[in-house]
């Protein structure tokens, strides 16, 4: 079974191509040998009616020579007068005579008639007397003469008949011719070999000619030159009787090597003419659908290609057939609806879903990046790590819900005080979040910080459990400003650090670590003010 | 193209100049002839057998006499013949007489016919299809 999922579109439409080609010029061949066989039949066909009017033409002069041999004999005196005699005394010895004399003296057409033999009958048609033969004739008069000579009337009896009939796989030809002139007293039979006179028709129609008797004998061959050749087209005609039975079969030769010769010659222009023509619209063919398709399908499985390595962005020309167009469209937009669904699914992997700022995961590898960012460019970095206070007695208070809301209104605030683009608030994990601040020194970051502590204070949000009443948060903050030596877990590690020492400070406040996680800073803190964290 | 088509029509016209030629030199017999009786080949057979005193005359010339021709028939050319040798061939009026000469495209006989006509017989025949309806009904030839 053939694979064909292993096989490109070129490939498979070049072989087509090629195969279609290959079945023109094979067609080519075939219809030119059609053709010789038609030509030849058609030219046998002809011949044979050349060769059926020169057989009739030669048994017409065979009929004139025997009438004539006919007439001689019966003018002859002997003849008439041992007619007389056989009439008078009823003794038909001269008349046997009369009847062998042309055969021991001869005759006036003795060189073109092979004459067998002589009878005569009745005017009831019946045998009276008739030379000798070596051939057993029957006795009668052939069956073709008789159908025409008997039941005849009036003047029709005196009429001439003749035909062609056979005897032993051999053919004769006889006349039956009145005798007595006008005053008919019987018939003369006069009857011939006609193998000899066929001979003839060797001469009229130019072409060599071989005589079959009925058993396929052959009586006469070609004395001609070109008889044994081997590019002789054989024309048979079966010569048949007056009684429409075969008798002798003629076979002419016709000459056709210059025919042949002719042949190879068309042909070979032809097919030579049809391997051109068809490698040209092969060529034509293959050119077109090179165009308008191999290069359209090979540009979109290119693209295709890409579009499996990953790169979703691909879009594939539509300028093609109507079929491909289709296609071209149908992936470009299953293409955009992919692009759409992973943009989606990477927003849903990035943010948090509650408070819709960066995750964990998301703010792991934005701080790498900032981090490399900053080893570049020699800028410092900072880090802010924020906790909502007392959050545990928030949600016992307030339950899940409201403790839900707290946490949004929290985003809500990082968002508000993140206002340069590279500011990345995040949601750390639980009530933790962080502020990633590129390109921003120590004061800035305090400034922040005691910003969002501010902003806490105004928004009020109300916290029952808290002696406060409002919802409040700690902050750590760390500046990297020798980033290569400040990887980023050592900035969360500080700023975790600074967080812990904020909350051990009673909470609502801010500390400030420094590059090595010890802190410098502490908005109100005292040492002795440590309280345990949430 | 021009030079062509006036070839055409050059032939054509040669062609049709033959044909009107040809067809001139070569009348047909009249259908009948008054006072003569027109007959066919079987009717010559059947004559021959009930009127022994027949003339048959064969209006051709001697050479195609000689080559064959209706046993018992006279040769006398047309344009030879006298009423003074009709006379002796038949001597009563009412002798019947035969004509024929080659077919139905040869005038001797009618002719012939004609002058007997006038010289006053009664009973003639005219074998208008004459000596080629003879051959072709294949009938005995003298020679």
């Amino acid at each position: 079974m053939l694979r064909i999922n292993h096989i490109s579109l070129r490939t498979l439409m070049v072989s087509l191509v090629a195969l279609l080609a290959l079945l023109a010029v094979l067609a080519q061949i075939m219809a030119a040998q059609y053709f010789r066989g038609a030509a030849f039949t058609a030219q046998r066909q002809s011949l044979i009616y050349v060769v059926e009017m020169a057989s009739a033409e030669v048994l017409g002069q065979l009929e004139a020579q025997l009438v004539q041999l006919g007439s001689e004999i019966q003018a002859r005196a002997e003849f008439r007068d041992a007619l007389g005699h056989l009439q008078r005394t009823g003794e038909p010895g001269a008349l046997q005579a009369a009847l062998q004399d042309p055969f021991e003296h001869g005759f006036a057409n003795e060189r073109t008639t092979d004459l067998v033999r002589l009878r005569v009958f009745d005017t009831q048609l019946q045998p009276v007397l008739g030379s000798t033969s070596a051939i057993a004739f029957p006795p009668g008069l052939p069956a073709g003469l008789l159908k025409q000579a008997r039941h005849r009337e009036g003047a029709d009896r005196l009429k001439m008949v003749s035909a062609l009939w056979p005897l032993n796989e051999r053919a004769y030809y006889s006349v039956l011719l009145p005798i007595g002139g006008l005053r008919l007293l019987g018939y003369l039979e006069v009857t011939a070999n006609p193998t000899h006179n066929l001979r003839a028709i060797e001469a009229m129609t130019q072409m060599p000619l071989t005589i079959h008797d009925g058993a396929g004998h052959t009586l006469e061959s070609s004395t001609r030159d070109g008889a044994n050749r081997a590019d002789m087209l054989p024309v048979e005609y079966i010569l048949h009787g007056s009684e429409n039975e075969p008798v002798l079969r003629l076979v002419s030769l016709s000459d056709v090597s210059q025919f042949n010769q002719d042949w190879q010659q068309t042909a070979w222009l032809a097919v030579i003419a049809v391997i051109v023509l068809v490698g040209l619209a092969a060529l034509l063919v293959l050119a077109i659908l090179n165009r308008f398709v191999f290069r359209p399908v090979d540009s979109m499985k290119r693209e295709m290609a890409r579009f499996a390595a990953g790169d979703q962005s691909v879009i594939v020309g539509t300028n093609m057939l109507s079929e491909f167009a289709v296609l071209a469209d149908t992936f470009n937009a299953m293409s955009r609806e992919l692009a759409a669904k992973i943009e989606q699914l990477k927003q849903l992997s990035r943010y948090d879903s509650l408070t819709h700022l960066a995750n964990r995961q998301y703010f792991d590898v934005c701080i790498k990046q900032e981090w490399q960012r900053a080893l570049r460019s020699h800028e410092p970095i900072s880090l802010l790590m924020i906790d909502v206070d007392h959050f545990k007695r928030y949600n016992d208070y307030y339950g899940h819900v409201g403790g839900d809301n707290c946490l949004r209104a929290v985003a809500d605030i990082l968002r508000q005080v993140a206002k340069r683009s590279t500011d990345l608030p995040a949601r750390y994990g639980g009530e933790e979040f962080v502020l990633l601040l590129p390109n921003t020194p120590v004061p800035s970051a305090i400034a922040l910080a005691d910003e969002i502590l501010a902003l806490f204070k105004q928004q009020n949000l109300p916290h029952a459990a808290t002696e406060l009443g409002y919802v409040s948060v700690s902050i750590g903050v760390t500046t990297c400003y020798t980033v290569d030596t400040c990887p980023p877990t050592r900035l969360i590690e500080s700023a975790d650090h600074a967080l812990y020492e904020a909350k051990h400070a009673g909470r609502n406040r801010l500390a400030v670590a420094g590059e090595d996680g010890v802190t410098n800073k502490c908005t109100g803190c005292s040492d002795s003010a440590v309280h345990e964290a949430d | 193209m021009n030079k062509r088509n006036g070839s055409l029509i050059a032939l054509c016209a040669g062609l049709l100049f033959y044909a009107a030629t040809a067809a001139a030199e070569k009348p047909y017999a009249p259908d009948s002839i008054a006072g003569t009786t027109r007959i066919t080949a079987e009717t010559v057979v059947n004559l021959a057998a009930t009127l022994p005193d027949l003339v048959i005359i064969d209006s051709r010339h001697a050479e195609a006499f000689a080559k064959g021709h209706i046993e018992g028939a006279r040769n006398l050319l047309d344009n030879d013949m006298r009423r003074a040798d009709m006379a002796r061939l038949a001597p009563k009026p009412d002798t019947p007489l035969l004509f024929y000469c080659d077919g139905e495209r040869c005038l001797r006989s009618s002719h012939a016919a004609k002058l007997a006509v006038e010289w006053g017989y009664t009973r003639i025949y005219w074998f208008r299809g004459g000596w080629q309806e003879w051959i072709d009904k294949r009938l005995p030839v003298t020679r």
